[in-house]
């Protein structure tokens, strides 16, 4: 079923229609925040938030076909938002924060492990090379997507993207690295 | 020409089942006020558009009806009848009252013959 379809059913409040928009764009979302918050439990917690807040504003989606590009403004919106909160809060630096580790004890450590030295890494890039690296490796959009999302060129963001993969490289080393085919 | 993807499916959301389970949960119960209520609006919208067409169907039916019996009403008495008997009614000589229908000016003589004729 398309975006537009569920978009128009979750207007009129039907919730299994809301509950397949969550699904399908929930990794997406995430990749947004992860990129704009470089912390993986606040990513979570915006994200979700974001979704709340898209419900409350349904009936500003234009085009519903675009549901996607709009959700993931709201997304970095609250993301940039919750970054100002943050910065206020807390004066932990960002390439410190392992949330995964700190605040999941019970989970998988190795998982976990992998986690904080991802969002270690990721630290050192800056948001858009973020943005650019978590949307096209982690929720395999193709720099078409990439570059109208971000109002950028293919060109640049490919640029962003070497860029990126080489810095993560360097920080994080071949153990985490897959070889796949470049699109 | 290939390239290195880095791996992040540990951070990838979706990839512990039972943690997405649990975000889709708290989501679905976050948004389940904010559906009702839209469902809820729907249905007020509906109940008043579906009843609005009865209504406004019956006060058509009900108009043209009431048009048409006014006219049957009215159609016997011809407007000069009607005319002479509302002078009649409020006391205006039958003479006068015909002047004013006739936009005619009496002049003064006329005018009191007339006044002694229907005194």
């Amino acid at each position: 079923m398309s975006d537009a379809t569920l978009v128009r059913r979750a207007r009129r409040g039907d919730a299994a229609a809301f509950e397949a928009l969550v699904r399908r764009h929930y990794r997406a979302a995430y990749a947004v925040a992860l990129a704009v918050l470089g912390n993986a439990m606040d990513a979570e917690d915006v994200t979700q938030d974001a979704f709340v807040r898209a419900v409350e504003r349904m009936d500003e989606v234009r085009e519903p076909e675009r549901f996607k590009g709009w959700l993931l403004q709201i997304v970095r919106n609250r993301s940039r938002n919750y970054l100002g909160y943050r910065r206020l809060r807390t004066t932990r630096p960002l390439d410190t924060v392992s949330a995964a580790a700190l605040e999941n004890p019970g989970r998988d450590a190795e998982r976990a492990e992998l986690q904080g030295a991802l969002e270690s890494a990721l630290a050192q890039l800056n948001e858009v090379q973020r943005e650019v690296v978590l949307l096209h490796d982690l929720e395999g959009w193709k720099h078409r997507e990439i570059a109208e999302f971000l109002a950028i060129s293919e060109g640049m963001s490919r640029q962003h993207l070497m860029t990126a993969r080489r810095a993560l490289r360097e920080r994080l080393g071949g153990g985490l690295l897959k070889e796949y085919s470049n699109d | 020409m290939t390239d290195e993807r880095i791996d992040f499916s540990a951070l990838d959301p979706t990839a512990e089942g039972d943690r997405f389970e649990e975000a889709v949960g708290r989501i679905n119960a976050a948004v389940a006020p904010a559906l009702t209520a839209r469902r809820a609006r729907g249905n007020v919208f509906g109940q008043v558009a579906g009843w609005w067409r009865p209504l406004l169907a019956a006060a058509t039916i009900a108009g043209i009806v009431s048009a048409a019996t006014l006219a049957l009403v009215e159609a016997p008495a011809s407007q000069g009848e009607s005319e002479t008997g509302l002078a009649e009614a409020i006391g205006v000589p039958e003479q006068i009252a015909q002047w004013a229908r006739n936009d005619e000016l009496p002049n003064p003589a006329e005018l009191l013959i007339a006044l002694e004729e229907a005194q």
